[in-house]
Order: C-alpha cells, then structure tokens, then sequence
C-alpha cells in the first residue's frame, strides 16, 4: 500500500477495529502503484464563508483544511510524491456561479472542494456536470442536492451527511430515548435550512409512527436578535421537547432569551446543527441540552476512544489554540481525506495515476475511518453516509462535553441509493 | 409621430452611424459577435461578456426611469427576479422548457409586476417613489422566501437550459458549445433589440415627454402632458426590458434564488451601474454594467472585503464625476477636442 492515507487508515485499522476498503483494496489489488505520478502539485480549490454569518462553520472548516493539508504535505503529498497546493476562497460573494466557473474553467484547478450554503451547492451542482469538474460539496446538507438538483451525479460528490441523518436521527431520538414525550415544536430558521429540517423531521415523526403531537412551528426570520415572541409562542404551547436547527448568533441569542424566560424549565430543547456554541457560548448550556452535530462530531465525549480522533482533536487545538466544536472543521477533514484516498485507491489499483474517470469509480464505494468514524459511500451513491449522534450536554467537566449519547445506524437516517429522502420516508 | 419628427430621427440616427461614436459602436458590435471565436477566448470570457450585456440590458431599461424620467426606484429587482422566477417556475411546474415559450412568459410576468406596481409608484416622486419601490418589491421577495415548498424558499429554482425552437443544443453540443454558439447569441440579440428599441423610444416623442416630465413635472402638467399616465408606461418599459434581462440571467445562471435575483440590493446593484455608467448618456449604463461586474470580479479575486472597493468606487464616482463613465468620457472628447483646434490654430 501507497500512500499519504496508508499510515492514517494503518492506524486507525489497528486501533479502532475497523476495515477501510479503500486500504484493503490497496493491498490486495494487483497494480500496486508503480506508474508515474505528476510532478507537478495538485491544485485543490476550497471554499467556504470566511466572512459573514455563517463563517462560525467557514472559519474552522479552513482552518480544518488548511490543518489536514499541511499534514499530507509534510508526509510527502499525495501518495507520498504529489504535494497539494490548496487555495482557498471565500463563499460569501455576489455571483457564485461566476466564481465557480472562473476556478473551475480559468484556474484549472483539479478538484473544488466547498460549500456550506444549500442555496450555492444547489447552484454549482449543476455547473459541475455540465463542465466535468471533480467537485466534492463538504458541509451542506440540504437533502435536495442529490434528490433534484442532480438526479444522475457523476462529478459531483458529497463527503458529509445530509440533513436526513440530523433530521430523521432526531426523531428515531425521541422514539427510542425520549419515549415519554407527548408534545414537540420546532423553532427553526425562516429559510431554506430551516425549513428543510423540519419539513423531514415532522415527515420522519409521521413516517416512522411516532407518537407524538406536533402542538407549533415556529420560523423566524435569518438573522433574529429578538425571541421574545417565538419564546412566549413556545412557552404557551408548553411542548416536552423542542427541535431546533438554529445555528451560530441565532442559536445563541435564541438559548440566551429562552434560558432567561424560563422556557427551558420543562421542556427538552434538541438542536441538530448547533454544536458549535458548546464552545462559543458555554455559560448559557444547561446541562441535559440535547445536540447533534451534523453527524457524529463531537470533539469530547462520545469519540475519544479513537486515536485518529485524538490525534485530530489535540493537533486543532494545538495549533487554533480552540476546540473544534463545529461540525465543519470535521466535514473539512473528510473532504480532503475523501479525495485523496480515492486517488492512492486507484493508483494503487491500476498502478496508473487516475484520470477524472478513474477518479470517480474510486470515490464510488468508498470508505474510510475519520476522527468521527468509519465514512461510508454506499455503491451506486455519490453521498456518503453516516451515524446519526445525539448526546446530552454534560457540563460537569472545565470542558462541555456530550454524554449518554445516542447513536442510530446510517441505514435507519438515509434513504438507500435508489430512493429519494422523501419517498424513503414514505415508504417507511 | 409627425414628419418633422421622423425626419429628425432619421438624421439624428443617419449622424449617430457615421460618428466617430458610430464606427467605435460598430466596432464593438462586431468585436462582440465575433468574441466567442477569438483566438485565446475561453468559456469564461464568454460567460462574463454574456453576463456583462445581461446586465447592459438591465441597466438600459433602469435609465429609462432614472435618466430619461427622473424616478429612482430600489424596486427593479421585482422586474429582474420576477421574470427569472416566472421562468423557473413555469418550466418546473408546466413542464415547458422551450426558451421561445419561456421568453415571452418571463417578460410578461415582469411586465405585469410593472404595471401593477408603476400604477401604485408613479402617483409618487423622490424618495416617497423609491421606498414605495422597495417595498412592494419586497413583497415579492418575502413571498418567494416564505413559499418554501412552492418557490424552494432561500435554496431556490434550477433553470435547466432551454431548447431552441424545439432544438436541443445542450445535448447536440455539451454546455460549451451551447453557451459559446447559441447562449451567447441569445444574450447578444436580446442587447441589440433591447439598445436599438429603446434608443428609438427614447429619442421619439415618447423619450422627449419623459424628458420634460423629468425636468418639471409642473410644466409638463401645465402644457397637457398626462404626467402619471406618461410615468406608468416607462415603468412599464423599463420593467419588461428589465425582466428581458432576468430571463436572460436565468438562462445564463442556471440557478436563481431570491437572494440573487429578488433582493433589494439586487435593485440597487442597478442603481449603481447606472450611476457608474452614467444617466445623462443613453449607452452610460452599459458601460457601468461592464465596469460594475468586471471590477467586482476583479476585487472577489482579490480580497474578502471587495464591498469596501464597490463602495470607494461608488463614492468616488459620485464625489467627482457624478456623469459617470460617460461624463469621463464626454471630458476626454472634449480636451481632445480642444487639443485639435489649438493645433489647427497654430
């Protein structure tokens, strides 16, 4: 086995337990490298919100990046010849699609890797088939990326879980470990993530048979610095549990005024996609605050059993001087670690360097162990899948951490390759 | 229109082609239509250009009521994404995706916000009319964020590219050659009709009543000039030109959502544009659309604070030329001008 990945997946193998295919493949497969490796460095696009509201996810993801890069660099590139020369870019610009073309057709770069908005993955999606341009979306999870926008992907991958492991995890949370709730609400933001999380946690309650009530929705306006009413809406429906994708100031604010006027006092707030502010904001936690992560990212707690793990956590915090709480710094790793075992999995193979089309057979299928566990492409998908985890606040350490946390099989959150979410649920 | 008026035209558009203006204009035409086949062009380029004359068009139809009529409006945006979500819509939910049906649908839509919209405006000026703008044309925007599961709420509405007179270039000739060879005319045809109809406009009795509505409405009431029903018809110009332009942003993006399309910074975009370009010259804000859009390319490639550059370049145009390119322009001609004379006097 060759490569920049072997060590990594060697250790992780040896440690965890877990096989990685790609690994495995790597041994026993017939090439074994051999053929020529350009010379010249890989030139990896990255993109996400350095500025602006959503650059609480941008700013670690880089950071992520830019991290993991500088490893597989230092360990001699990709499969130990090619290093990777990463630029990055930020995502809050007027035209998007101008951007993309502009990298993709005048830079020439050989893969982008980026987004975190719904709306601009949506957008670039099909730019990307339409220009054969190896393009991994790393941190949005809009459930219509592959449901509608591109229906047939061929260029197009994404190497994080899509808002159905958040959404329909949540709900298989309250049947199995909140049995005893009758009432739930959602408070969510006023646009597309927000209503896309809902829209898929109620049709999983509907689906899977949950028992329980759906008593209010309430949607507020992305940003909002007042909840006074959404909180007294809340509190006058008095509802056991809350599901809430609120993320970074919204998130914040929307906790701080809630803790203020008391609504947390019986009702269970879940929030999917707000793990960030167990960093940002550690005073305003309760302890016993339901949160997932967009996937099994927590950096303390549930995970650290796994040196790969360990390693990521303790090498983020060395270097950022910050934990990574944010889920994106994870999806960031993934993302470029995706990419290149898919290509030391074919070099390795076919003893050729892989053009886009080998590439692509070699990202189909793949799997890997990440600092947040084993990272599965099912065949005949181009998403990968995940765990859903979810995991109460424990704020007794110096460090919020998640106990008792709840983990459901990627197969129960995700619909099969050849199901969209939406009749997946349907048919459940 | 009476003789005196067609034969003024005729001259005055006789004059304009054998200008210096003229022949830099035809050069341009020709440069434009020939882009695409450039030695060294690549698909960007096309893509910018095609972007570029999206916005010209754009900017054409926002002078009609700033410079040609006096009314600022930050509700263009209504006109922009309205047509380019008619068309995404109309395409998702009938099934049609024939740009010669879609076209037509996508400025109607625009046209009709135009007019519903100008006959609430137009009864209004200064800024009581450009608030009125904003906020009915965020109404539409609201709408469009707030019908999640019929508009895609924020994520928006893929626009697939269109066939051609039933042709399917896109499947004939991959996305290059469709953006290359037809897209691009597409665009380019829809500037030329757009320039030539509303220059004709604009320099016809229609134009010259604008003109002096916009100079004094007072006056023009006083000599019998039905200034409101004079200001409803260019909006509703300026909003079909301007949803032309939608359309084709439509096609041209692939992909519209509110916050790009419908927004009201979208509105002021073009205010901007116009303003750079220049109102007091008819081909101003084309030239403010190419600068507007070259140089915020220019400045997202260099620094994550390329709205600090847009806005130095907003308010160091307004500080010091307030006529915009043109006026730079119009400065330069005529020291070159002067320059001429003193050596002939000599």
């Amino acid at each position: 086995m060759r490569g920049a990945g072997a060590a990594t997946a060697a250790a992780s193998m040896g440690l965890a337990g877990c096989s990685n295919p790609a690994s495995q493949s790597d041994s026993g497969g017939d090439g074994g490298g051999g053929g020529e490796i350009p010379g010249e460095p890989l030139r990896m696009a990255c993109i996400g919100f350095t500025s602006g509201a959503a650059s609480v996810f941008g700013v670690p993801m880089m950071q992520a990046a830019e991290m993991t890069v500088d490893r597989i660099n230092e360990n001699g590139g990709i499969l130990g010849e090619r290093e990777i020369e990463m630029e990055q870019f930020d995502e809050n610009v007027d035209q998007v699609i101008q951007q993309y073309r502009r990298l993709a057709t005048q830079e020439d770069f050989d893969i982008i890797i980026g987004y975190i908005s719904s709306a601009d993955a949506l957008s670039v999606a099909p730019v990307a088939e339409e220009l054969a341009q190896p393009t991994i979306i790393w941190d949005t999870g809009t459930t219509e990326l592959f449901d509608t926008a591109v229906t047939d992907p061929q260029y197009v991958f994404r190497t994080c879980a899509s808002s159905s492991t958040d959404t329909v995890g949540a709900a298989r949370l309250l049947e199995n470990a909140f049995s005893d709730v009758q009432t739930v609400a959602g408070a969510n933001q006023d646009y597309a993530f927000g209503r896309n999380n809902w829209n898929l946690f109620t049709q999983a309650i509907e689906s899977i048979g949950i028992d329980v009530e759906v008593v209010a929705a309430r949607f507020t306006p992305f940003p909002t610095e007042d909840y006074s009413a959404t909180i007294s809406a809340l509190s006058n429906v008095d509802p056991d549990f809350i599901f809430s994708s609120y993320w970074g100031g919204d998130a914040v604010n929307f906790i701080t005024q809630a803790n203020n006027q008391g609504l947390f006092e019986d009702t269970i707030p879940c929030f999917s996609a707000a793990s960030h502010i167990l960093g940002d904001v550690p005073n305003q936690i309760r302890d016993g605050f339901v949160f997932g992560a967009r996937g099994p990212h927590a950096p303390f707690g549930a995970l650290e059993w796994s040196q790969l793990h360990q390693q990521f956590v303790r090498n983020y915090q060395n270097e950022f001087n910050e934990a990574p709480y944010a889920h994106g710094a994870f999806h960031a790793w993934q993302a470029i670690w995706a990419y290149v075992y898919s290509i030391e999995r074919a070099y390795n193979l076919t003893g050729t360097y892989p053009g886009k089309d080998q590439w692509i057979s070699s990202m189909e299928g793949i799997g890997f162990d990440s600092p947040s566990g084993f990272v599965d492409m099912p065949r005949g998908s181009h998403n990968v899948v995940e765990p859903s985890l979810y995991g109460l606040a424990d704020t007794s350490g110096d460090r919020l951490s998640l106990r008792d946390t709840s983990w459901t099989a990627p197969e129960l959150v995700n619909p099969p390759p050849t199901m969209t979410t939406s009749e997946w649920l349907d048919s459940l | 229109m009476s003789q005196d008026t067609r034969t003024g035209l005729v001259s005055e558009i006789k004059g304009s082609v054998t200008s210096s203006w003229g022949i830099g204009a035809a050069l341009l035409a020709i440069g434009a239509f020939a882009l695409p086949y450039l030695p060294g062009t690549s698909q960007f380029e096309v893509f910018l250009v095609a972007q570029i004359l999206t916005f010209a068009i754009a900017g054409l139809a926002y002078n009609v009521l700033l410079g040609y009529t006096g009314l600022l409006s930050f509700g263009h945006a209504a006109f922009f994404g309205g047509s380019a979500y008619a068309i995404g819509l109309f395409a998702q939910y009938a099934g049609v995706s024939e740009l010669l049906v879609l076209l037509p649908v996508g400025v109607l839509a625009a046209g009709t916000v135009a007019a519903i919209v100008g006959y609430v405006s137009v009864r209004h000026t200064k800024v009581y009319y450009a608030l009125l703008m904003l906020a009915l044309a965020q109404l539409l925007y609201v709408l469009t964020v707030k019908l999640y599961t019929v508009t895609g709420g924020t994520d928006g509405v893929p626009i697939t590219a269109p066939t051609i007179a039933g042709v399917d270039y896109l499947a004939m000739w991959g996305y290059g050659g469709y953006l290359q060879g037809v897209l691009y005319y597409v665009i380019l045809l829809a500037f030329v009709v757009t320039a030539v109809l509303l220059w004709t406009f604009m320099h016809s009795p229609f134009g010259l009543t604008l003109k002096t509505i916009r100079d004094s409405p007072e006056r023009a009431r006083a000599i019998g000039i039905p200034v409101y029903q004079y200001r409803w018809y260019a909006s509703i110009v300026s909003g079909a030109f301007t949803g032309l332009a939608g359309a084709m942003y439509a096609f041209l993006n692939g992909h519209v959502t509110p916050g790009t399309v419908l927004h009201w910074s979208r509105s002021g975009e073009l205010a901007f544009m116009t303003v750079l370009g220049g109102t007091g010259s008819f081909l101003g804000p084309v030239a403010g659309a190419g600068a507007f859009i070259l140089i915020r390319s220019q400045a997202q490639q260099l620094t994550e604070y390329w709205h600090f550059v847009m806005g130095l370049v907003l308010f160091l145009v307004i500080v010091f030329e307030p006529e915009g390119i043109a006026g730079i322009v119009s400065r330069i001609r005529r020291r070159v001008r002067r320059w001429r004379k003193d050596r002939g006097d000599r």
